[in-house]
């Protein structure tokens, strides 16, 4: 089967469904209301509100639908893109019921965590369009996993490789290993910084220093090799320095993959919460219209 | 605190091999994470799992979070370890020491050998899921913020009745506003909710409206009869809507009138049958709108006393068949007709605003009075040879007193009365005078009868009055003049706003005027000029179509009765 992305499921069968969704607000917006003034408060303001809640709901049960692997009522895939048509559609619905007013109310805070769900949810379609093809060039075939493995073994190759060498490569080696820097917080994820040190072997008393990318590492074993003097030591150093650039290549990757991830990942921690919030302000502009009847 | 680690290691010939490191540190920490004091690897281990101390011979060990650390089987949170305890993390077997000299603790380390390079990203925290970040939680404080802040908060404020000022940043129930207030309401109640929205879950009560608005109107009144009680305009607020953008206060509706007056309402009026309904209407077409009823004067001759005094009642009639009963005689198409009447002040043709001039409130206008608007023409003189001389207007008896006045002087006084009448005698205009030989007193008597008659059958009062003629001897009281009353408002229940149809499409002036009075070819005073619904259909109607205006119910009507109406219905009632 050819990959259909999430717009374009079933020729965007549900593209037209937002549409029309669109084109059925602005015609009952577009009724003239008896009393002149256009608001919530009117029929066509109940209604488009009604629809707008409703729709509000639907979207919001993507969340437990795509849970149930077993549920019948359609794929995944057209639940989503139902959910991002129709979702975009419910800009202009939720408008029109507000008739265009804003306010520093409860009805108005309802409104703006709908347009902060929505705006997370653009951002969203754009990271799932454009990321995973993104990251899978970065892995280059590979998998994160297998990217792991390949670190592990680079690490215990490096490792080995630098017993054999002079004390202060050694401690150079043995820190930039164990003081690699990779993922950490959330900017550390999102930005993908790189907060790697190493000790230098020959000032271990003045502490860790910047390892970023690898190249202080990689840079200071290099200076090491015109200097070698023990028999085999160039030998060793050459090899570790082969090590050291082909774990360089390898935390880039895993470093991009992370950010990439991030990336991809993020906007559902503002996504969802916005949306149970957004739930739960809906439930309270409507009681309270009608508290305050 | 310093600390001795010594790692027990496999060598590939079978042998073991101890590695010892010295750790001098403040935070001993064991996990994942590269930069851990000691960094294990492992599915069962965290970035950061698990922290050292010394406490004295011992060293307690402290999980991190849900980091899970096993004694002696048992998972622990925290425990305080004496020599030879031990306990693992993932995997990895740790096991305390008797401490050598300089140190606080010796630490024994037997990794697990079989974690291999699959476990190796847990070293890392490489997901969002790893870091503080938590949709639930996030998810589960903002929900719980919006509940609070915007519902349970405000709730509570009101029930309370706790009196705190409005600030932004009190969570009170002014955030359910679903707009603002009109700015008079706005400055009396401003964010005190409750003084409108007295009961949760209960639309506004008129009662919270009459607390202020103290004088205004039943649309029914009670004294006419009770109304029924269902109608949905009971409530202040089925017409008046606060919170509105753009405020207006009134709704237009004209549904709101046409719920109840699409069918004929009893009036409540306990006099007249034309008077007790209220005839059906349910638009403003010729078709749906009911003919016009004039509200009209009626000079009612009182049967007792003199026999010649009039009450002023009141009656409706449909304008089309109406007639006016003012007792004024007065053609307009004659004083209309530039042929006939010219003012004599300008000697241009009369016009509608010669005579009518708008008043204040741009709806009705000015009372025509004698003074102000005939006496420039029709001036009360009765001697041509003094012209100067005037009868009083308005006292019948005083005029025929004026009149022998006038005339005993006249010939009273020969001398004086021939020298004048030399002076005054006007060229090519004969006037032939009667001679009168009796005596000045007869003489002035019989001139004052001869006057009396033509002023009050001929031409003089008779030319604009109805005057009565009882054939009395007495000529003081042979004439009585009936008295004149103009209607000032043809119809107390509607408004018309003159001035703004001043203007009618292409005309103006006078052209506007008579486009609606057909007063150039009325002929008499009885004719009522005011036209009919189907005149107001031609340019007006209910609803906004390319050539008509849209006028509602209330551009016309008023719900809550006006000074106008109140007037009408006092009037009414003491028919």
């Amino acid at each position: 089967m050819i990959h259909e992305n999430l717009l374009r499921y079933r020729r965007a069968r549900y593209l037209w469904w937002g549409l029309a969704l669109i084109a059925i607000s602005v015609a009952i917006y577009a009724v003239p209301p008896a009393s002149g003034a256009r608001n919530g408060g009117t029929w066509q303001g109940y209604t488009l509100g009604t629809i707008g809640a409703l729709l509000i709901v639907w979207l919001a049960w993507l969340g437990v639908r795509k849970r149930r692997y077993a549920s019948g009522a359609g794929a995944v895939q057209g639940w989503a893109s139902a959910h991002v048509y129709l979702g975009t559609a419910l800009v202009v619905t939720a408008t029109l019921h507000a008739a265009f007013q804003v306010g520093w109310n409860v009805h108005t805070l309802a409104y703006a965590l709908m347009c902060g769900v929505i705006v997370s949810g653009f951002y969203g379609v754009y990271v799932y369009l454009n990321h995973p093809r993104v990251m899978s060039q970065n892995r280059a075939g590979s998998s994160r996993e297998a990217l792991f493995g390949e670190l592990f073994d680079l690490d215990a190759e490096g490792r080995k490789l630098s017993e054999r060498c002079d004390p202060e490569v050694r401690v150079a080696v043995e820190t930039s290993i164990a003081r690699t820097a990779l993922g950490g917080g959330v900017l550390a994820q999102l930005l993908g910084s790189d907060g790697s040190k190493f000790v230098r072997g020959e000032s271990a008393s003045s502490g860790a220093i910047s390892n970023r990318d690898q190249q202080p590492v990689i840079d200071y074993v290099a200076d090491r090799l015109p200097r070698a003097n023990k028999r085999g030591e160039a030998a060793t150093l050459d090899a570790l320095l082969g090590v050291l650039t082909r774990r360089q290549s390898v935390l880039r990757r895993l470093r991009t993959d992370i950010r990439l991830s991030a990336a991809l990942k993020v906007w559902l921690y503002v996504h969802v919460p916005l949306s149970v919030a957004l739930l739960g302000a809906l439930v309270v502009h409507v009681v309270v219209t009608f508290l305050y009847w | 605190m310093n600390v001795l680690l010594r790692e027990i290691k496999k060598r590939a010939d079978g042998r073991t091999e101890y590695v010892d490191t010295e750790i001098s540190t403040d935070t001993f920490d064991i996990g994942a994470s590269a930069d851990s004091t000691v960094q294990l690897l492992g599915a069962g281990v965290l970035p950061r799992h698990a922290q050292l101390r010394c406490d004295g011979a011992n060293v307690v060990v402290t999980a991190i979070g849900r980091a899970r650390i096993v004694v002696d089987g048992a998972p622990v949170r925290r425990r305080a370890l004496p020599v030879g305890g031990e306990f693992a993390i993932g995997g990895h077997r740790f096991a305390i020491r008797e401490a050598p000299a300089g140190f606080d603790a010796l630490l024994e380390l037997a990794r697990d050998e079989t974690v291999d390079a699959s476990a190796y990203e847990a070293a890392f925290r490489t997901d969002l899921a790893d870091t503080w970040l938590s949709k639930r939680r996030a998810a589960w404080l903002l929900l719980a913020f919006v509940v609070v802040a915007t519902f349970a908060a405000p709730l509570a404020l009101r029930q309370s009745g706790a009196k705190i000022a409005h600030h932004w940043y009190v969570p009170d129930d002014v955030q359910w506003t679903s707009g603002p207030l009109a700015p008079a309401h706005a400055l009396a109640v401003g964010d005190k909710c409750v003084s409108c929205h007295t009961d949760l879950f209960t639309r506004v009560p008129s009662k919270a409206c009459t607390t202020c608005h103290d004088r205004v109107g039943e649309h029914v009144p009670v004294h006419e009869g009770a109304a029924p009680a269902s109608r949905a305009t009971d409530r202040c607020g089925a017409c008046h809507r606060e919170h509105d953008e753009p405020s207006s206060l009134v709704v237009r509706a004209d549904s709101l009138c046409i719920g109840c007056h699409a069918t004929e309402q009893p009036r409540g009026a306990t006099n007249g049958a034309q008077l007790a309904k209220v005839h059906a209407a349910s638009g403003f077409t010729a078709a749906t709108h009911p003919p016009f009823n004039a509200h009209l004067l009626v000079a009612l001759q009182r049967t007792s006393g003199t026999g010649f005094a009039f009450d002023w009642g009141f009656t409706v009639a449909p304008v089309a068949s109406a007639r006016e009963a003012s007792n004024l005689k007065f053609p307009h198409a004659v004083h209309l007709d530039p042929e006939k009447v010219r003012s004599n002040a300008t000697s241009k043709p009369l016009g509608c605003a010669d005579c009518h001039t708008l008043s204040a409130d741009q709806l009705h206008f000015e009372p025509i009075t004698m003074e102000r608007h005939c006496r420039s023409c029709h001036d009360l003189q009765f001697d041509e040879t003094d012209p100067g001389r005037q009868l009083p207007h308005g006292q019948p008896l005083e005029a025929v007193l004026a009149i022998e006045g006038h005339y005993l002087k006249k010939f009273g006084d020969p001398q004086g009365y021939r020298e004048d009448r030399e002076r005054r005698r006007i060229p090519d205009h004969e006037v032939v005078e009667e001679r009168c030989t009796a005596s000045a007193w007869e003489c002035a008597e019989r001139k004052t009868t001869d006057e009396a008659l033509n002023q009050f059958t001929k031409r003089g009062c008779v030319t604009c009055h109805v005057v009565d003629d009882n054939g009395n001897r007495d000529i003081y009281s042979r004439f009585q003049v009936v008295p004149i009353r103009l209607v000032a408002n043809y119809f107390p229940e509607a408004r018309f706003p003159h001035a703004d149809h001043a203007t009618l499409k292409e005309k103006t002036g006078d052209a506007a005027c008579l486009s609606c009075h057909k007063a150039d070819r009325s002929k008499e005073s009885a004719d009522l000029l005011v036209p009919d619904v189907d005149n107001c259909a031609e340019c007006h109607g209910d609803r906004t179509v390319a050539d008509r205006v849209a006028v509602g119910c209330i551009d016309c009507h008023s719900y809550h009765p006006n000074a106008e109406l109140l007037k009408a219905r006092t009037e009414r009632a003491s028919l």
